[in-house]
């Protein structure tokens, strides 16, 4: 009965059932088996208003839309190729290192693919890259950066494991250190692979000309403060990380609406309209979720599937494979804290057991989930690219694919190089 | 009927505008609050939250106006215009159905929660908080079933 | 007839609270042949203490490990300890204790709630990043208090201070960049959360009492036969109040810990001291007056305090 609806749930599905639909149906039936009152999916869709850090989403998707309506990816696109223009790649590595930054503020929760890509995407196809191109990239750095202070997901690994490690010091400190030169390492082989996949394509270079740099800076005056005005107001105690948002979307709000006047007062409606939309349907998803997640708790399936593995673990390399697999299928199944409170005591002990360094476990852990986020077929911020830029599905696999292998090999000299993540600590 | 429709429509749209402006408005004006007087709202951070909630529901129904939600699009194109109608009228059901399942049970919780009496913040209570849950649900499946009408009288008329 | 009971905590796995529940729930579980289980969701998972008490309500789960003040719906005086500044020591909460925790257990029986021994979490103190000794170095600072917390917020603005509220999430980074720059919490809290690293000075004032709370919900419970009922309760008490002592322990210990970290601990004079209590008196008398706490056993406890000071 239960592969019938499972299957049944999987077809409808592929004819094209809103995605909601098929969680909220999957998560009703399994509450069903448990009889557990339905109401719960209520319950968990009203948990949305416990999480201060959703704010993050409708504010900074809010942001985007508004620099995507603007001529503010031209001005990007001339100041990244007046800088860097001399550099093959050069407007994909600062991509990379947008998104990155930008993730490990706001979470993978998908707002750096609907906001940034708003940005992103339009520059990348203006500078020459291809669609498939600029597609895959901005839907893999979606969750690029997770390894970066302040990541809350790391914050709250190492408040977890900081408890069970038995006397191996897990600091928040050592965690943010430990994940700089991984994030790094994900970074530069992301840019070495955007070079080489773009080596036929004439992508144009252009020579680095002191004047074209201050034309290009002066056209943008108002845009390129904005970052260092947020980070400055964070840092210097004005505002809290979860505020950021707030203040982002006022400051382009005044800056392209009253001083580049590129968006009528007129068109704001429609542009809020639009992206409250967006909103709507990623937070949605997000909602229900928590109620499949919660049953897959409630259950205890995650628990199960782990002490399935465990049986299979004869040795430190076995463990690590297995964790590697594992943690690829979780990502793509629960959200990233409820796996890390569920399964990281889980994990701690057998990897301690096996000589693995508590911190090196968390940024291994943040890797693998980090991938989970896009791989195919459930990855969840797949289904955002695709409804952000109205592209099918498939599309988005096949763009995508090609970086999701580059991280994975990342990640596995990630797992298997453990002096990477600790030499700094 | 049209006039109703558009009037919603209208209200829709002016909700997600003001709701979106009052969370920036709220977050901006604590930070000056701070800041310049030292002093904030104490609720305004709960507030906050519940209108993202709201926010992000009030988008959902929206959305649901064109049946624009995320969904996995790999099949259909494979399909003949016939038989897609077909499995389209199938969806649409499947989704009403799920979507009225959604309202009822999300209505049992709001009354539950009613005849608890919580506050949310300040004096509001929690139940009128989570209202909009089964009434954004509500809305869906409306939509949803006169997408599975329409489908269905589609089925049944010759084409001209 | 089999019982399981799953309940809720935020609680990780691994800590000590986890260890000692789980170790009671197994001894349970053996005593009485399988009769009643525990299932437990720890760190959280299951959402804060609202989301848990609407799942206990639709009976998905049947109890939780909640903070003490998220139950006063079902009594409200159980928040009598949470008055600031009044207990001087432990052991005059266990004087206190020892005459008024039966009116808190018995007071959330008949709210619907069964509970067990209170397990205490200790003393909350005021950290800060510039030494606060007396009440008027409160003003100007920055005060975290939990958001949407007005327990919290009543307490501190009864000092004369506006407090700034904010997401757990942001108090690290908050007390990093200065947005805050003083927050409350136990020695135990401060270590875990690793706030410790950002701050300097602890005022030696017991700030405000917690506890913690093991509760069942009375309908599920009832469903245990009388005999495994006396089972569970005999080893549950025994299991929480080995958590009640092993906390004052791991109190004492992170206070240690806290000092060889550097950070200073600051006694007021006499005088300050009796400026804390007849402020922190006010706002006992303010939550009083508002109908926040119950006025007899508030008297009560100040008339066992009296008492207890005398005979020292
Ligand atoms: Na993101
Ligand atoms: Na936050």
């Amino acid at each position: 009965m239960t592969f019938t609806i499972i299957g049944l749930l999987i077809v409808f599905a592929l004819m094209g059932a809103p995605l909601f639909t098929v969680i909220i149906a999957a998560a009703m039936y399994g509450f069903h088996l448990s009889e557990i009152d339905l109401s719960v999916m209520a319950i968990e869709l009203y948990r949305i208003a416990d999480t201060p850090i959703l704010l993050a989403l409708p504010l900074f998707t809010f942001a985007g839309y508004l620099l995507g309506e603007s001529n503010t990816s031209q001005r990007l696109v001339t100041l990244t190729q007046a800088f860097l223009g001399w550099i093959p790649g050069g407007l994909a590595i600062v991509a990379f290192v947008v998104c990155a930054l930008f993730t490990a503020f706001t979470g993978a929760s998908g707002v750096t693919i609907v906001a940034m890509g708003a940005l992103l995407y339009p520059a990348l196809t203006q500078a020459g890259y291809t669609d498939h191109f600029s597609l895959g990239l901005v839907t893999t750095s979606g969750s690029l950066g997770l390894l970066l202070p302040p990541s809350l997901p790391l914050i709250l690994y190492g408040i977890i494991a900081q408890q069970m490690s038995g006397g191996e010091q897990v600091s928040i400190e050592n965690l943010f250190l430990a994940g700089l030169f991984p994030a790094l390492l994900m970074i530069v082989m992301l840019s070495i692979w955007s070079v080489w996949a773009n080596r036929g394509n004439q992508v144009p270079l252009t020579r680095f000309s002191v004047k074209n740099c201050f034309s290009a800076l002066k056209a943008a005056g108002w845009e390129v403060p904005l970052p260092l005005f947020v980070f400055f107001g964070i840092y210097s105690g004005y505002f809290a990380v979860s505020e950021a948002a707030a203040v982002t979307a006022m400051y382009v709000l005044v800056v392209e609406v009253l001083i580049y006047r590129e968006i009528a007062l007129k068109k704001l409606p429609g542009i809020i309209r639009e992206s409250m939309v967006m909103v709507g349907g990623i937070l949605l998803i997000l909602g229900v979720s928590l109620a499949l997640t919660n049953y897959l708790i409630d259950a205890e399936a995650p628990m199960k599937l782990f002490k399935f593995c465990e049986t299979f673990v004869a040795s430190k390399l076995v463990f690590l494979i297995l964790l590697n697999i594992f943690l690829l299928i979780l990502g793509a199944m629960l959200d990233i804290f409820s796996a890390i409170i569920i399964m990281v005591p889980l994990m701690l002990p057998v990897a301690l057991k096996y000589g693995i360094h508590p911190v090196h476990l968390g940024i291994i852990f943040l890797a693998n989930m980090q991938i989970g986020y896009f791989t195919p077929p459930v990855g969840m911020n797949l289904f955002i690219a695709g409804y952000r830029f109205k592209k099918p599905i498939d599309e988005i696999y096949r763009a995508t694919i090609p970086f999701m292998l580059v991280l994975l090999l990342s990640v596995l000299i990630i797992t298997y190089w453990p002096q990477l993540s600790l030499f700094l600590i | 009927m049209s006039r109703v429709i558009s009037i919603l429509h209208k209200i829709e749209d002016a909700l997600l505008v003001s709701l979106l402006l009052l969370i920036i408005g709220l977050v901006v004006f604590q930070i000056v609050l701070r800041n310049g007087f030292d002093t904030g709202i104490v609720w305004a951070d709960p507030l906050v939250r519940v209108l993202v909630l709201w926010l992000g529901l009030i988008g959902a129904m929206v959305a649901s106006r064109t049946d624009n939600h995320i969904s996995i699009d790999i099949v259909s194109k494979y399909l003949t215009t016939g038989f897609k109608r077909f499995t389209d009228l199938f969806i649409y059901l499947f989704t009403t159905i799920i979507c009225a399942l959604m309202t009822q049970h999300s209505a049992r919780f709001v009354l539950m929660e009613k005849a608890d009496g919580m506050l949310a913040f300040f004096s509001v209570p929690v139940w009128l908080c989570e209202l909009v849950i089964p009434v954004a649900f509500g809305i869906i499946t409306i939509r949803y079933a006169l997408f599975f009408l329409g489908n269905l009288i589609k089925i049944f008329t010759p084409d001209p | 007839q089999a019982v399981t009971i799953k309940i809720a905590t935020i609680s990780p796995e691994g800590s000590m609270w986890m260890e000692k529940m789980r170790q009671g729930a197994n001894q349970v579980a053996k005593v009485t042949d399988n009769r009643v289980k525990f299932k437990f969701y720890p760190g959280g998972v299951m959402g804060n203490d609202k989301a848990v008490l609407r799942k206990i309500r639709i009976n998905q789960l049947q109890g939780g490990a909640f903070m003490a003040g998220s139950l006063s719906s079902f009594f409200q005086g159980n928040q009598i300890y949470a008055q600031p500044m009044k207990f001087k020591s432990q052991e005059e909460v266990d004087y206190v204790r020892g005459h008024m925790d039966a009116y808190i257990i018995n007071g959330l029986g008949d709210g619907g709630i069964v509970c067990f021994t209170l397990m205490g979490g200790g003393f909350a103190y005021i950290m800060s990043k510039s030494p606060i000794t007396s009440v008027g170095d409160l003003k100007n600072r920055k005060i975290w208090v939990p958001d949407n917390d007005k327990a919290s917020v009543d307490s501190v603005s009864s000092f004369g201070v506006s407090p700034i509220a904010l997401p757990l999430a942001d108090v690290r980074t908050g007390l990093q960049s200065g947005l805050i720059d003083t927050v409350g919490t136990s020695p135990v809290g401060a270590v875990v959360l690793q706030w410790h690293t950002e701050i300097k000075y602890i005022t030696n004032i017991p700030l405000l009492y917690v506890y913690a709370v093991f509760a069942i919900d009375k309908k599920t419970f009832n469903k245990i036969s009388p005999d495994d009922q006396k089972i569970v309760s005999g080893v549950m008490n025994q299991a929480l109040q080995e958590i009640d002592r092993l906390n004052r322990q791991d109190n004492v210990k992170a206070i240690e810990a806290l000092k060889k970290q550097g950070i200073e601990f600051i006694t007021p004079s006499q005088e300050q001291m009796n400026e804390w209590m007849a402020t922190a008196a006010k706002a006992s008398q303010k939550m009083i007056n508002a109908g926040d706490l119950p006025k007899a056993p508030a008297d009560e406890i100040d008339a066992l305090l009296e008492q207890y000071r005398k005979n020292q």
